[in-house]
């Protein structure tokens, strides 16, 4: 649909453009903006110097590179793992495919924590995947990988259903006039199928990021805690909260505000790149 | 490259698509698949091009068995409804990318593949076009570069389904009479598949026609229009009337009343009478032994026709009347039969006229 032009002080045949944008500017303001204004001004009451010398506390900095690393990571891996079920889901018709399609969505409805309890007690040294893969000499829970797991978790959803309508409007068509013109199945996949799927996945990424970086409840009980290994910035927040030390809490928030922000503008410039270059206009 | 097809089988489910087809395809020819939908055309070109994998039956392209090969060895050119261009590739890239794929030893050079690519859109009168994108063409246009495309791979027979389906009525018309150039031009093996009797008609050397997985006929459009061979046929191309009648001693009565010897040998018993528009005409009532009211009178530009309630057997039928009829709607009138083609009565797919 192409937007409908709109000029100050002209009626228009289709009303109601006043209306949205008021209520559009209204919600923006009291639940997004005003709310993040507040923790810029509170941290600000510090000054930059102040917010600059906690931030390169290194035990923060540890908690930093670990939350949005991790978060970036199991983003990428959720677009991989995400693809592949989308694929699956969108082409084929087996006995199950409705339930699993339904199923994808769980982590979005569970209660974060109960999803980290139950992460937890599976991926524990005595847990069903815990005890093979600790004799196998590798720990998953209470180690930077349990936290990647849950991440992962939550993410996945993301990445599903924003590269599955895509490529649900994909023609087969497109594979088989691939494969008469001689392209093997693998130039196909990566020529034909993946080149307009990049938009939606930059998409899906960015979605599942900004959920990771966020992300407490799922993440505290796989995690263990333990500072410069396995804690996350989220966890400094309500730290510095149950010490009182509002302002400390505020300053963390902004810090991670600001990264975040600035991935997520990355990630949007790439893609409006892709747009372009894929013929999108 | 000549194509033979010899007991072609291919069924989705318990329903059969395609039944044991023989079919031999000349080498330059440009053949018509006609047939209504769910008749196995589509089917039978996909199976030639390795699209789908037949039951049973050979598939050669000239001495060689492609049964078995897959789609990538086969190298025909396939033409889709839909197009099935790469929207995120430009025109040339979509022209070149059958080339661009090809392993090391055989991919052109990057000069070789400009050179064709440019050919190509010139061939297809799209010079200019070469850094467009799919969405910014028309539909006609969006067609010609897949016609390149398949072209462009030197594909040793050209497949084309429902080619011009989707493109309004005068695209159309010029695309069709553009194919037939460039087919001339190239001399490829070209198969279409097509609902379209105009467009099979004046497009092809020869036409098949398919009625429910069979191949009903197979000849020149004068064969299939003049001569048609089964009711079907018959009846699926062009203009006709069928009476329902019966044949007792070698003479044809409709509803009793008899109309004279048949013209062609048949047997006795129930049968279906055949004849076209112009094949027949109005004459004084007294003197046929076929006589109706007058219906109505259609004027349609250059032709005019006549409606007629048949009297024996009740039977609607509509034949070619002179421009200046003075006959109101409600009169009496005969009809003279001229040329018709008599079939056993039967179904309506798979029998033979006995020697028409």
């Amino acid at each position: 649909m192409l937007p409908v032009a709109w000029r100050f002080g002209q009626p228009s045949p289709l009303p109601g453009f006043r209306l949205a944008l008021c209520g559009t500017l209204l919600w923006l303001a009291v639940i997004v903006l005003i709310p993040l204004g507040g923790v810029l001004l509170r941290s600000s009451s510090i000054g930059l110097a102040g917010i600059w010398e906690i931030a390169t506390q290194p035990r923060l900095m540890a908690a930093l590179r670990l939350s949005f690393g991790l978060s970036l990571l199991a983003g990428v891996f959720s677009l991989v793992v995400g693809l592949l079920i989308a694929w699956v889901l969108t082409r084929y018709d087996f006995p199950g495919s409705r339930f699993l399609d339904a199923a994808i969505d769980l982590p979005f409805a569970m209660p974060t924590a109960v999803a980290g309890i139950a992460l937890t007690a599976v991926y524990a040294p005595n847990g069903w995947f815990g005890a093979p893969l600790a004799a196998l000499g590798l720990k998953v829970a209470y180690t930077p990988l349990g936290i990647f797991i849950a991440l992962v978790f939550i993410g996945l959803p993301f990445a599903v259903r924003t590269i599955q309508p895509v490529l649900a409007e994909t023609e087969v068509e497109l594979e088989e006039a691939s494969a008469t013109l001689g392209a093997t199945r693998a130039q196909t996949i990566r020529k034909v199928i993946l080149p307009p799927l990049i938009p939606a996945a930059l998409t899906g990424l960015a979605l599942s990021f900004a959920r990771a970086v966020g992300e407490y409840g799922s993440v505290i009980f796989i995690a263990g805690n333990i500072p410069f290994a396995s804690e996350i910035a989220p966890l400094m927040v309500v730290m510095k909260l149950e010490e009182f030390d509002e302002t400390g809490a505020t300053a963390i928030a902004a810090i991670m505000l600001g990264v975040s922000f600035a991935m997520l503008l990355v990630i949007n410039l790439v893609q409006a790149w892709t747009r372009r270059r894929l013929g999108h206009g | 490259m000549d194509i033979r097809i010899r007991g072609l089988t291919k069924s989705f489910g318990a329903s059969p698509a395609i039944h044991g087809v023989d079919l031999d395809i000349r080498s330059g020819e440009l053949l018509g698949l006609l047939g209504p939908s769910g008749s196995g055309k589509t089917t039978l070109l996909r199976m030639i091009a390795g699209l789908e994998i037949p039951n049973d039956g050979r598939i050669f392209f000239g001495d060689e068995d492609a049964s078995f090969k897959t789609v990538q060895e086969r190298r025909v050119g396939f033409v889709f409804q839909s197009y099935a261009l790469f929207r995120h590739m430009s025109v040339a890239d979509n022209i070149s990318y059958g080339l661009r794929v090809r392993p090391g030893a055989q991919r052109p050079t990057t000069a070789e593949i400009a050179k064709r690519v440019s050919d190509l859109l010139e061939m297809m009168q799209l010079g200019g076009f070469g850094s467009r994108y799919p969405a910014q063409l028309s539909g006609g246009q969006r067609q010609r570069v897949a016609l390149a495309r398949a072209l462009a791979v030197e594909p040793r027979v050209l497949l084309l389904d429902e080619p011009f389906g989707a493109l309004d009525a005068q695209v159309r018309k010029d695309l069709r009479r553009w194919l037939r150039e460039i087919h001339d031009r190239t001399g490829h093996t070209t198969i279409f598949v097509t609902h379209d009797q105009d467009e099979a008609l004046e497009l092809s050397d020869r036409v098949a026609i398919l009625s429910k997985g069979r191949i009903e006929q197979i000849g020149s459009p004068q064969d299939v229009y003049h001569a048609p061979q089964t009711p079907f046929v018959f009846g699926f191309i062009g203009e006709s009337n069928r009476l329902d009648v019966s044949v007792e001693y070698g003479r044809i009565k409709l509803s009793g009343v008899d109309l004279g010897a048949a013209a062609q040998a048949v047997g006795d018993g129930a049968a279906w009478l055949f004849f076209r528009p112009q094949d027949a005409r109005l004459t004084d009532a007294s003197q046929a032994p076929l006589r109706g009211a007058l219906r109505a009178i259609h004027r349609t530009g250059a032709v005019t026709r006549a409606t007629v309630l048949l009297e024996p057997g009740g039977a609607l039928i509509d034949l070619d009347a002179p421009a200046d009829i003075a006959l109101q709607a409600g009169q009496q009138t005969g009809v003279h039969l001229g040329r018709y083609t008599i079939f056993p009565a039967g179904e309506l797919a798979g029998v033979r006229a006995r020697a028409a």
